[in-house]
C-alpha cells in the first residue's frame, strides 16, 4: 500500500478526481436540500453533506496532484478509450436485455443478449456453430429459470 | 462443556440432509466457477446469492461459505494444471505448483494442495471454535460509539493492508458510504437520493453493485484479451512419496499458522495469507534453492495459508459484524437480507447458525478433497472454455440473477451503469473493493454515529472518552500514519517484490 499508488494511478489522478468531483457535487447539491438537524439530533441531510464535502476535498486534491505532476493527462482518456467499443457492446446488450425481457420473453431476450454481447469479442464470428450453441444455452437455461425455478417472466412471447 | 455442547449442536445442524446437500452444492458450484478465469469469489457469490434467498439463514450461509472456499480451491487447481489462476489468491500456486506439473508431478502438486488445505481448514476451524465466542463476549458490551469506532477501524485497516493507493481507497470508501445513503432514511422516513424513483427509494441492492462492478466491470476489462493457447499437464500419480510428506508437513503447519492470524485481520483473508506464507517459506526453507522450480514447500505453505485465511476471516464477520474483505462484506449483506443483525449477538441469538456454519466448514473441506481429486480432469477441461463463449453466459446469469432480486428489470439497468463505473475505475487503476465494503457498512456506520451523538447530546468527545472507542480510533490513525511514513512502505514493497 502506497499513499498515491503506482504510475497508472498517478497518471489517472485527474480522471479519478473528476469522478469524485461529479459524485461529490451531485451528493452535495441534493444533500443540501435535506434537513440538516444538529449534531445531537442529526437530520437526514447531515452525513450526506459531510461525506459529499469530504469527497469534494478528495477530488480537489486528486485533480491538483494530477496537474502538479505536469505530465499530459491524456492517458486517462486514452485508458478509457482503449477498448471502448467492446465495452459499449456489453453495456448495450445488457440494457437491451432489460428492455425487452418482459416483452419478448426470456428465451429470445437471452439469445439476443448472448449473441449481441459475443460480438464484443474479436474471436467470435456469426457462424452456424456458435449460433447453434447460443440457441441451446439460451433455450436450456431460460427453460430452467422459467419453468423449473419459477422466474416470473414468459418463456417466449409470440407476436400478435 | 460449553464447547462440547455447541460442537455437537453444530455437527447435528451441519449433518442434516438438507444442509449437507446445500453445502455440497455450494462447494461444487464454487469450485466450478472458481476454476473459470476472470470471475472472482465476489462476483461468484453475487451471482449465486439470489438462489439462497428462499433458504433458511443457516442453510443459506452454509451454502455461501461452501461457494467461497470452493472458489478458493478451484482457483488453485487450474493454477497448478494450466498456469491459469482462477482468482487472485491462486497466483501464488502458479509459481511452484505449475512448475511441479511441468516436471510431471501435477498429481502430487494437487494432492499436496488438497492435503494442505484440509489440514489448514481443520486447524482454522478449531481456531474459530476457540476464539470466536471469546471475541463476541468481549464485543457484546460495545455501545454505539464503540461500534462506530470499530467499523472505522475495520474499514481503514482493510484498505491499509490491501495493495494500491491509500488515497484512492479512502475516496472509494466515501463513494461507498454515499451510495449507501440512497433510499429511505430510517430516522426521518425521507427518501434520500431517490430521484423520485420508487425503486431507488428502497435503496440499491448490494448484489447489483457487486455484480456490476465485480462481474460486468471485470468482463469489460478482460474482453479484448486474446484467449491463451492452453496446454494441460497430464495428471499421473496423485500420491506423494514418503519424502514428499516429510518435506510438506512443516510448511503446511507454518502456512496454517500464518493464514489463521492474517485471516482475522481486516484486509487479510486468503490473498494476503497466501503471499505472506510463500515469502516466509522461501526464507526459512532448507530447500529454498528449489523455489520457483517446483518445490513442494512452495505449494504446501501458500495453499494451507490461503485456506486457513479464508476460514478465519469469518471470525470478525461472525463475532463483530465487521467484514474484513469484500467476500465477507457479501456475507454480511446476506445475513442482513435474512433478517439477522450481524454482530456479537449472532452467537447467542442464533447458535444453530453460528455453530452449524462452523461445523459445515470442516465438512465442506472434507468434501473438497473428495470432490476435487477425482474430478481434476473435468475442472481442467472447464477452464479451457474460450472466453468469448464464457462471458455471454456469465452476463446471462448476472442479468437473470439481478432480475430475480425484485422481479424487476430496473436493477439490470443499474447493474449496467455500475459495470461501466467499475470498468472505468479498473482502467484508471483504482481498486473498487473498499467501495463495496463501505457501501454495506455505511448504513450501520451512520446509525451508530447518529445514536452515539444522540446519547452524548452532540458531544463529539464521546468517541475519545470511551477507552475502547479511543483505542480503536487511535489504531486506525496509526495505520494511516504508518502508510505515510516512507520507510515502512519501502520495506513492505521489498517483501512483496521477492515473490
Amino acid at each position: 500500500m502506497k499513499f498515491w499508488g503506482d504510475d497508472v494511478l498517478k497518471q489517472s489522478a485527474i480522471g479519478l478526481g473528476l469522478i469524485y468531483l461529479t459524485l461529490g457535487a451531485l451528493g452535495l447539491a441534493i444533500g443540501l436540500g435535506y434537513p440538516m438537524g444538529s449534531v445531537a439530533r442529526m437530520g437526514p441531510g447531515f452525513l450526506p453533506i459531510v461525506v459529499s464535502s469530504l469527497l469534494l476535498a478528495f477530488a480537489a486534491i486528486s485533480i491538483f496532484k494530477g496537474l502538479a505532476a505536469g505530465r499530459p493527462q491524456l492517458p486517462s482518456v486514452q485508458l478509457l478509450a482503449k477498448g471502448a467499443a467492446p465495452v459499449m457492446t456489453v453495456v448495450i446488450s445488457v440494457v437491451t436485455f432489460a428492455a425487452v425481457c418482459r416483452v419478448l420473453g426470456l428465451f429470445p431476450s437471452t439469445l439476443l443478449l448472448i449473441l449481441m454481447s459475443a460480438t464484443a469479442s474479436p474471436e467470435f464470428a456469426l457462424k452456424p456453430k456458435p449460433i447453434a450453441g447460443a440457441v441451446i444455452v439460451a433455450g436450456t437455461f431460460s427453460y430452467i429459470f422459467v419453468k423449473l425455478l419459477g422466474l416470473p417472466l414468459p418463456y417466449i412471447n409470440m407476436p400478435g | 462443556m460449553y464447547y462440547v455442547d455447541n460442537v455437537v449442536l453444530g455437527l447435528s445442524t451441519a449433518l442434516s440432509l438438507g444442509n449437507l446437500l446445500y453445502c455440497f452444492l455450494g462447494v461444487f458450484l464454487g469450485t466450478a466457477i472458481g476454476v473459470l478465469p476472470g470471475l472472482g469469489p465476489v462476483a461468484t457469490i453475487a451471482m449465486l446469492l439470489p438462489i439462497t434467498y428462499g433458504l433458511d439463514p443457516t442453510t443459506a450461509l452454509i451454502m455461501l461459505a461452501g461457494i467461497y472456499y470452493g472458489a478458493q480451491y478451484g482457483g488453485s487447481t487450474t493454477a497448478i494444471l494450466i498456469n491459469l489462476p482462477g482468482e487472485s489468491s491462486a497466483v501464488v500456486a502458479t509459481l511452484d505448483g505449475h512448475q511441479m506439473a511441468r516436471n510431471g508431478r501435477a498429481g502430487v502438486a494437487l494432492a499436496t494442495a488438497a492435503i494442505g488445505s484440509f489440514v489448514a481448514g481443520t486447524i482454522a476451524t478449531g481456531v474459530i471454535v476457540l476464539f470466536a465466542p471469546i471475541l463476541a463476549g468481549f464485543a457484546i458490551q460495545f455501545g454505539a460509539a464503540e461500534y462506530f469506532a470499530l467499523m472505522v477501524l475495520g474499514l481503514i485497516a482493510s484498505v491499509v493492508l490491501a495493495t494500491g493507493s491509500l488515497f484512492h481507497a479512502l475516496a472509494m470508501i466515501l463513494i461507498g458510504i454515499l451510495l449507501g445513503f440512497v433510499g429511505i432514511d430510517v430516522n426521518s422516513g425521507l427518501a434520500r437520493y431517490s430521484f423520485g424513483s420508487m425503486q431507488l427509494s428502497d435503496g440499491i441492492d448490494f448484489v447489483v453493485i457487486a455484480m456490476g462492478v465485480f462481474g460486468l466491470g471485470e468482463i469489460m476489462a478482460n474482453i479484448h484479451e486474446q484467449s491463451k493457447q492452453i496446454t494441460t499437464q497430464k495428471v499421473t500419480s496423485l500420491w506423494p512419496t514418503r519424502e514428499d510428506y516429510r518435506r510438506m508437513w512443516k510448511p503446511i503447519l507454518r502456512g496454517t499458522g500464518i493464514g489463521s492470524v492474517l485471516g482475522v485481520l481486516p484486509g487479510g483473508g486468503a490473498l494476503l495469507s497466501a503471499f505472506a506464507a510463500y515469502s516466509i517459506e522461501k526464507r526459512v526453507s532448507p530447500n529454498r534453492a528449489e523455489f520457483g522450480h517446483g518445490a513442494i514447500e512452495g505449494i504446501a505453505a501458500p495453499e494451507s495459508a490461503n485456506n486457513a485465511g479464508a476460514q478465519t476471516s469469518f471470525i470478525p464477520m461472525l463475532t463483530l459484524g465487521i467484514p474484513s474483505n469484500a467476500v465477507m462484506a457479501m456475507m454480511v449483506g446476506a445475513l442482513i437480507i435474512q433478517g439477522i443483525q450481524p454482530g456479537p449477538s449472532v452467537i447467542t441469538e442464533n447458535p444453530t447458525l453460528f455453530w452449524g456454519l462452523i461445523a459445515s466448514m470442516w465438512i465442506g473441506n472434507l468434501m473438497l478433497v473428495v470432490l476435487n481429486l477425482p474430478l481434476v480432469g473435468m475442472w481442467a477441461k472447464l477452464a479451457t472454455i474460450p472466453y468469448y463463449f464464457l462471458f455471454p453466459a456469465i452476463l446471462m446469469f448476472c442479468c437473470v440473477g439481478v432480475f430475480s432480486l425484485e422481479n424487476n428489470n430496473f436493477g439490470i439497468f443499474l447493474m449496467a451503469g455500475f459495470g461501466l463505473f467499475g470498468y472505468a475505475l479498473k482502467r484508471l487503476g483504482a481498486e473498487p473493493a473498499p467501495l463495496l465494503l463501505a457501501f454495506i457498512l455505511g448504513p450501520m456506520l451512520e446509525e451508530y454515529f447518529r445514536r452515539a451523538l444522540l446519547i452524548s447530546r452532540g458531544d463529539l468527545s464521546v468517541f475519545v472518552t470511551s477507552p475502547i472507542s479511543a483505542t480503536l480510533l487511535a489504531v486506525a490513525a496509526i495505520l494511516i500514519v504508518i502508510v505515510l511514513l516512507p520507510g515502512v512502505t519501502q520495506k513492505r514493497e521489498v517483501v512483496f517484490k521477492e515473490d
